[in-house]
C-alpha cells in the first residue's frame, strides 16, 4: 500500500478512532496521541491484516491497545484527571441538541473506567462483548456485567429510564 | 435531559455521533512516522514547485531563529559564567571556536566530531527539562539541515538555500559550544 492509499483510510476512519479514543481517555491531547499511534501501528501492522474481520473493527482494536498502553504509562502521573469536555472539544455545533450531547458524554465520563470502556466500545461503537472482551482482555461474563452496570449508572446521573417509556 | 423525556439510555447513546473529529490534523505526523522519505519528498516538492516555496523557507528561518532563542536563553547565561569563572584557565575547544566556516576538510570534520562528542558526554549533566529542549533544539537543526540539502539538489546555484544551510551548521556548531560552556562550569563546580 502506497502512501495516499494508506492517507485515504486515514481520513476514512479518524473520526471514529478518535472518537473513540477520546470516549475512552477523556482528554484531547492524550486521545489525539493514541489516534496517531493506532494509525502508526495499524500502517505497521496492516500486511498481516488478513480480512476476517472488518477493517474498522481490526483499526479499533488497535485504537483500545494504544489506549490501555497509555494508560499504563500514566499510570503514576498526577495530572491524569480528565479535562472538561466541551461543544469545541467534541467538534459539535451549537444548539438545544448539542448541549444533551454533552451531558451524556460528561455523564459517560463519570462513569468508572471499566464500566466506560465496555458502554463505549458495546453501546456506542455496537461491537459484540466478545469483540470488546477480546479488545480489553476480559472475560465475556465480565462485559456483560459491566455493561449492566455501565447503564444503570447511566440512567440515574442523566435521570432517565433504562429502557423507552 | 430527565425523565420527563421518555428517553432511554438506549437512545441516548444512539444519538451520540460515533465520529468526534479531532481539532488539528493528526495526519503529518504520521505520515513523517510511516514514511519519512515520502513525507520529505512532499515537502520538498512544495518548496521548488509552488508558489509557496519563499514561504517555507521564511518559516524555516523563523524556526531557526526561534531555537537558536530558546537554546540562547536556556544555555548562555550559565555559559557566560562559565567563561568568567575560569579566567586563565586553558580554553577548552569549545570556548575558541565562535565562528565557522562551511565543511571543507579534515580539520572541520574533526573539529565537529570532537564537539559532538563533547555534547554527547555533557548531555546527560543537563536538568531533564532543559536536556529535552536543547536536544528537541539539535533534532529541529538537523531536519532543517536535510530539507534544505534536499532542495539544493533541485536548485544548486541559490544564494538563498546556501545561505539557509550555512546558518543549520553554524546553529548545530553554536548549540554544542553552548553546552559545551555551560557544563564546564558545573564540572570546574564539582572538583
Amino acid at each position: 500500500m502506497v502512501g495516499e492509499d494508506f492517507e485515504a483510510l486515514y481520513r476514512a476512519h479518524v473520526g471514529q478512532v478518535y472518537g473513540l479514543c477520546l470516549r475512552l481517555t477523556g482528554q484531547v491531547a492524550l486521545a489525539e496521541d493514541c489516534t496517531q499511534e493506532c494509525f502508526i501501528a495499524a500502517w505497521r501492522a496492516l500486511p498481516g491484516f488478513e480480512g476476517r474481520s472488518q477493517f474498522s473493527t481490526w483499526l479499533h482494536r488497535i485504537a483500545v491497545n494504544a489506549v490501555l498502553s497509555q494508560r499504563r504509562r500514566r499510570h503514576n502521573d498526577p495530572l491524569r484527571e480528565a479535562s472538561e469536555l466541551d461543544g469545541e472539544a467534541l467538534g459539535l455545533p451549537g444548539g438545544a441538541e448539542a448541549a444533551d450531547t454533552i451531558d451524556v458524554e460528561r455523564a459517560l465520563r463519570r462513569l468508572p473506567p471499566g464500566a466506560r470502556d465496555v458502554l463505549v466500545l458495546v453501546g456506542v461503537y455496537g461491537h459484540s462483548h466478545e469483540e470488546c472482551a477480546a479488545m480489553l482482555g476480559i472475560a465475556i461474563g465480565t462485559s456483560k456485567a459491566q455493561l449492566h452496570r455501565a447503564r444503570r449508572l447511566l440512567a440515574t446521573q442523566l435521570d432517565i429510564g433504562l429502557e423507552t417509556a | 435531559m430527565s425523565s420527563e423525556t421518555g428517553e432511554s439510555v438506549d437512545e441516548a447513546l444512539a444519538r451520540l455521533p460515533r465520529d468526534l473529529n479531532p481539532a488539528r490534523d493528526l495526519w503529518p505526523a504520521i505520515a513523517q512516522a510511516t514514511n519519512p522519505r515520502a513525507a520529505r519528498e512532499r515537502s520538498t516538492r512544495g518548496l521548488t514547485r509552488g508558489p509557496r516555496w519563499p514561504m517555507a523557507l521564511a518559516a524555516s528561518l523563523a524556526l531557526l531563529g526561534l531555537v537558536a532563542a530558546l537554546s540562547w536563553s536556556l544555555l548562555r547565561p550559565r555559559a557566560t559564567g562559565a567563561l568568567v569563572a575560569q579566567d586563565g584557565a586553558t580554553p577548552t575547544l569549545a570556548q575558541t571556536m565562535v565562528s565557522f566556516e562551511p565543511p571543507r576538510g579534515a580539520a572541520f570534520v574533526s573539529a565537529r566530531a570532537a564537539l559532538e562528542n563533547t555534547y554527547k558526554e555533557r548531555l546527560a549533566l543537563l536538568a531533564p527539562s532543559t536536556r529535552a529542549h536543547v536536544q528537541a533544539d539539535l533534532e529541529t537543526i538537523r531536519r532543517a539541515n536535510a530539507d534544505i540539502r534536499d532542495a539544493l539538489t533541485r536548485d544548486p546555484a541559490s544564494p538563498l538555500l546556501q545561505q539557509l544551510l550555512r546558518s543549520t551548521w553554524q546553529q548545530e556548531i553554536d548549540l554544542y559550544t553552548d553546552l559545551s560552556q555551560t557544563t564546564e562550569l558545573m564540572l570546574t563546580r564539582r572538583t
